[in-house]
């Protein structure tokens, strides 16, 4: 039995907590609604440049939809249709049944009440989780994990959050050093093997006491004649992380040069993948997720929404991407199996594209946009979120969708009731949350 | 196949017998906990103990490690050459020549560079024409029409790419090192990203009007034109800037639905009114970022209040006209302000005035100086400036702002020298990168492995996202994911693998035949010319001894051992 799953079923969690064996963070976790998810991860997807509402979940049977959208429109008959309203982009075919069977859930017209239309406010504002408001320069899952870490210092045979990329995203980004992992990771123990003896801090005895160091305040370890050198701490701590990463990824399997491309992974259901960057991120994520190594933030993101141009119908640039992005994610989503019940995918943009299409075959930036949830216990197979229509009238500026669900009502539920977090008051500058959530989950 | 051979050695080179001791508590550190973060009034400190050293950190420095520090902090790296070139014609004399301006020649390697000398306009003319309405729809065109197509929108990366193999160029190769060094910390405190709309096409002379222009100026004449300068108005979007009015888009609207019927039509109308909100975005950084520092001085209030007195700063944009900065007194709201406790006058006959006021007393007021002298000191100097020496820093840069006087009065200040801070700084990555540049005298044909290996470092230049620019304190750039990939820069750069990059024949010369041990104290004193660890010789004794025992081909040993020199624990150190 897992700790975590002793303290669901005990009713001790308080006392062991008070007692100082355990953080905060899980005692909160019992007064979850929907109770303790245990282990939970989320996975972070941005969708940077403003992706397309409208021509992903489409009001198939909305007549000014056809309308304002003559050219790039989905064509009825190639819509997925999900009820009498709601149908999917045909590229988002991989995702159906997901949807069919309860897992995948979107919230139309989310957004940020904030107006602004640059791709760089926007995305700002999104990722700190603060509209508006510039002081903040640590993101919101960087807050999330800062407010949650272990008191008296990282378990360190735990990955708690890592970027499949090369550098962090926003919302990652700020105190709590999250881990943005190289892509060629495969091939770096070479390196990791070679700078070793550079960067091993000294003798055992001496990297002791570096690192005793390291844990205290600065004044402290100067007090105490102790001088840390962090260059080396740095070194080894890479070599130490990117080993246990690579070891997890890889196994012992090393790269043979001239087929690294090959794969070459052993041990364990192999999952079929289509192509492409993103299939390998979330293959990566997959295996650290089934590593239970304490994984608990996964941020990748993928650039390229902004189609001012050939946006497109059933052939599109959209469409391309579209296509990328599902069959991807049904590969993870089956590769993850039973962990997809701990496992939350959330699909985040900087807002949606005007309602209208513009003469590149493509549309300009919008307002509310499409907020995905997949996994975990996303009552799903449902479109949340209000529905205005496509009237002039109905619509912000008279041309994009209202924001009628405000982002940080799904980040907040999100944190609360798939992370399980006590959300502490004002977490959300100069916002809180409605106290029973959107009912997302369940 | 000599890749694969240099690859198949470097597997073979596997260290053994050493396992890594358990991290507890600085893996994933915040290791020296809440206490230890302190605040600045200029934001969060850096958490950074002292870095230890390979001498006794408290002698004082004798004179080759005084010029090696100098040069460690005011140029990209240090090679024997110029540390022995320097002590001989004496450090002062050195450093007085560099402010005066002199050996700045311009590159020859810059000259194929054609957008280098060109205005905004012509290089939107020339590489911005646009697409032609026949090109437009792209699934309808032949073949020869998409390759023309595709040709035409290349093109538009072409002055963003040169900007970017000029300033790296400039900063290896250019002799004026303290221009180059400076140029960088000011491309960083006015940081802008050319990812951002138009921005590519004018950062060029932004690089060379506004930061190489006058980073042996004044910091007058730099916020000065950088505030009126088409890559900063369209970056901070003050360019779209005007003063709000009441019902604007109802209006808009209203009126075009009353004369059409057509979707379109009204949109457009709106859209044309939605430009014309007020944009607080440069307002606010300009004093934020560039002048006085977050939330010191100035309120909401003054936000909004200079906001409206920038309205109409704006860019002529047509390229039939010159592209530059453009007051629209039809976009300005005139009217008398309370900014920054100071009252600013309305101007009716000239509205540009107002803001300029704003920007005279930002020149002038002491919190630009205190702000701008502690970042100079903590980019030159410190991680953690002593505020005494950052007091005495801004004192130099308030009577006129110069900045040859401020660099100077960092150098002359009596705590530059102190051994704490001798090889203190971390380098940055793009430190790092040119540093090993330049300590290898690499000969770079191309530049587009270095931006490569720039953005696997996560410091692409001219694209940071955020107005803030780059983080200059170390403890940002020790991430793991980081250290490896400076790792693999090392060793490619050593063993010829980072494209478009070579380290020269003459490099090597005086490397004696079949005698390895000669070579890494031959090679050790060209990438470290002062001395390195003892830790770090063993472990390059290890590297020889396995060298030895597997034999590879030994043209590539000295490859192997700057790739190593490069990566070491003392070369990340500045």
């Amino acid at each position: 039995m897992k700790r975590r799953e002793f303290l669901k079923t005990t009713s001790a969690g308080a006392a062991v907590a008070s007692a100082g064996l355990i953080g905060p963070q899980l005692v909160a976790q019992q007064r979850s609604p929907i109770g303790l998810i245990p282990n939970p991860v989320l996975v972070m997807v941005y969708l940077r440049g403003g992706h397309d509402q409208l021509n992903t979940f489409v009001p198939h049977s909305d007549r000014t939809y056809y309308k304002i959208r003559p050219t790039i429109a989905i064509p009825k008959p190639d819509v997925i249709q999900l009820d009498s309203r709601w149908g999917l982009h045909p590229a988002m075919e991989p995702l159906k049944r997901f949807y069919d069977e309860g897992r995948f859930a979107a919230v139309i017209n989310s957004g940020s009440p904030h107006p602004t239309r640059s791709h760089f406010d926007a995305q700002d504002f999104m990722e700190f989780a603060a509209p508006g408001n510039r002081s903040i320069r640590d993101g919101w899952l960087n807050r999330y994990l800062f407010a949650t870490k272990n008191p008296r210092g990282e378990d360190p045979e735990q990955i708690r959050a890592i970027a499949l990329q090369e550098r962090l995203p926003r919302s990652m980004r700020g105190s709590y050093p999250a881990v943005a992992v190289p892509p060629n990771l495969r091939e770096i123990d070479e390196v990791l093997d070679l700078f070793e003896d550079f960067y091993r801090g000294g003798d055992p005895d001496r990297l002791r006491t570096t690192i005793d160091a390291a844990q205290k305040p600065a004044g402290a370890a100067a007090a105490a004649g102790i001088s840390v050198d962090p260059v080396m701490a740095s070194g080894t701590q890479t070599i130490q992380y990117l080993r246990r990463l690579r070891q997890l990824l890889y196994g012992d399997v090393k790269p043979t040069y001239g087929s690294s491309r090959a794969d070459s992974f052993e041990g364990g259901t192999f999952q079929e993948y289509p192509g492409g960057w993103f299939a390998s991120r979330l293959k990566a994520a997959a295996r650290i997720i089934k590593a239970d190594v304490g994984l608990q933030v996964v941020g990748t993101d993928i650039n390229g929404w902004d189609h001012h141009i050939g946006l497109g119908s059933v052939d599109g640039t959209l469409n391309r991407m579209l296509e990328f992005v599902s069959t991807s994610l049904a590969a993870f989503m089956d590769d993850l199996g039973p962990e997809l019940d701990r496992t939350l995918i959330l699909v985040s943009t900087e807002f949606g594209r005007v309602c209208g299409e513009n003469g590149n075959d493509g549309s300009d930036h919008g307002h509310g946009g499409a907020t995905w949830l997949l996994g975990g216990r996303v009552k799903g197979g449902r479109i949340y979120g209000k529905w205005t229509g496509l009237e002039p009238s109905e619509l912000n500026q008279k041309r994009d969708l209202k924001v009628t669900t405000d982002f940080r009502e799904i980040y907040a539920d999100v944190l609360r009731q798939h992370m399980g977090f006590d959300l502490p008051k004002g977490f959300f500058p100069d916002y809180t949350p409605l106290e029973k959530g959107l009912g997302i989950f369940g | 196949m000599r890749d694969q051979s240099c690859r198949r050695f470097l597997r073979l080179v596997v260290v053994t017998g050493l396992s890594v001791v358990p991290l507890a508590g600085i893996f994933l550190q915040d290791s020296s906990g809440d206490d230890a973060e302190a605040t600045t009034r200029f934001g969060r400190e850096a958490r950074e103990g002292t870095l230890t050293l390979n001498r006794d950190p408290d002698a004082p420095l004798t004179e080759r490690e005084r010029v090696h520090h100098v040069l460690s902090r005011f140029t990209f790296g240090a090679t024997p050459g110029l540390i022995d070139h320097v002590q001989k014609i004496g450090l002062e004399e050195w450093f007085d020549a560099q402010l005066k301006g002199e050996a700045d020649n311009l590159l020859s390697q810059l000259a194929k560079l054609d957008t280098l000398t060109m205005t905004n306009q012509e290089i939107v003319q020339k590489y911005n024409p646009g697409v032609p309405p026949e090109l437009s729809l792209a699934k309808r065109l032949t073949p020869e029409q998409r390759r023309k197509r595709s040709e035409i929108l290349r093109a538009r990366y072409v002055p963003r790419d040169q900007l970017k193999e000029a300033v790296v160029l400039a900063s290896v190769l250019g002799s004026n090192q303290v221009k180059e060094t400076t140029a960088d910390f000011w491309r960083n405190h006015f940081s802008i990203d050319v990812s951002k709309g138009a921005v590519r096409y004018y950062a060029t002379t932004w690089e060379r009007d506004v930061i190489r222009g006058e980073t042996l100026g004044t910091f007058s004449a730099m916020l000065n034109r950088s505030a009126r300068h088409p890559a900063m108005l369209v970056f901070l979007d003050n360019f779209i800037s005007r003063a709000p009015t009441n019902n604007e888009l109802t209006a808009a609207a209203q009126q075009a639905m009353a004369q059409t019927r057509d979707y379109a039509t009204v949109m457009d109308a709106i859209d044309i009114a939605r430009m014309k909100g007020l944009n607080e975005n440069y307002a606010r950084e300009v004093m934020e970022l560039h002048t006085l520092g977050v939330d010191n001085y100035y309120t909401q209030d003054d936000v909004i209040a200079l906001a409206e007195a920038l309205t109409g700063w704006t860019v002529q944009q047509n390229p039939n006209r010159p592209i530059e900065f453009e007051f629209k007194p039809k976009m300005h709201a005139s009217a008398a302000r309370q900014i920054l406790k100071f009252r600013i006058p309305a101007n009716q006959r000239n509205g540009q005035a107002e803001a300029q006021l704003v920007l005279d007393r930002l020149v002038k007021h002491a919190g630009t100086a205190d702000f701008i002298a502690y970042k100079l000191c903590r980019h030159f100097v410190n991680d953690r400036p002593s505020p005494k020496m950052v007091e005495r820093v801004a004192k130099a840069f308030r009577r006129k702002t110069d900045l040859p006087t401020t660099y100077r009065a960092i150098f002359e200040d009596k705590e530059f020298f102190e051994p704490a801070n001798y090889q203190s700084k971390f380098k940055r990555p793009s430190e790092f990168i040119v540093s090993a540049l330049r300590l290898t005298e690499a000969e770079i044909v191309s530049t587009d492995g270095i931006q490569a290996a720039l953005l696997s470092l996560n410091e692409p230049l001219y694209q940071c996202e955020d107005p803030t620019g780059y983080y200059d304190q170390a403890d940002v750039w020790r991430d793991p994911g980081v250290m490896a990939s400076r790792w693999q820069f090392s060793l490619g750069l050593g063993m010829g693998w980072v494209r478009g990059v070579k380290i020269p024949d003459s490099f090597w010369e005086g490397m004696e035949p079949n005698n390895p041990l000669q070579w890494k104290e031959f090679l050790a004193r060209k990438i470290l010319p002062m001395g390195h660890s003892r830790q770090t010789d063993e472990a390059l004794e290890k590297v020889l001894a396995k060298y030895a025992r597997f034999n590879p081909n030994p043209e590539q040993l000295g490859r192997y051992i700057v790739g190593i020199l490069l990566g070491s624990p003392e070369f990340q150190r500045q």
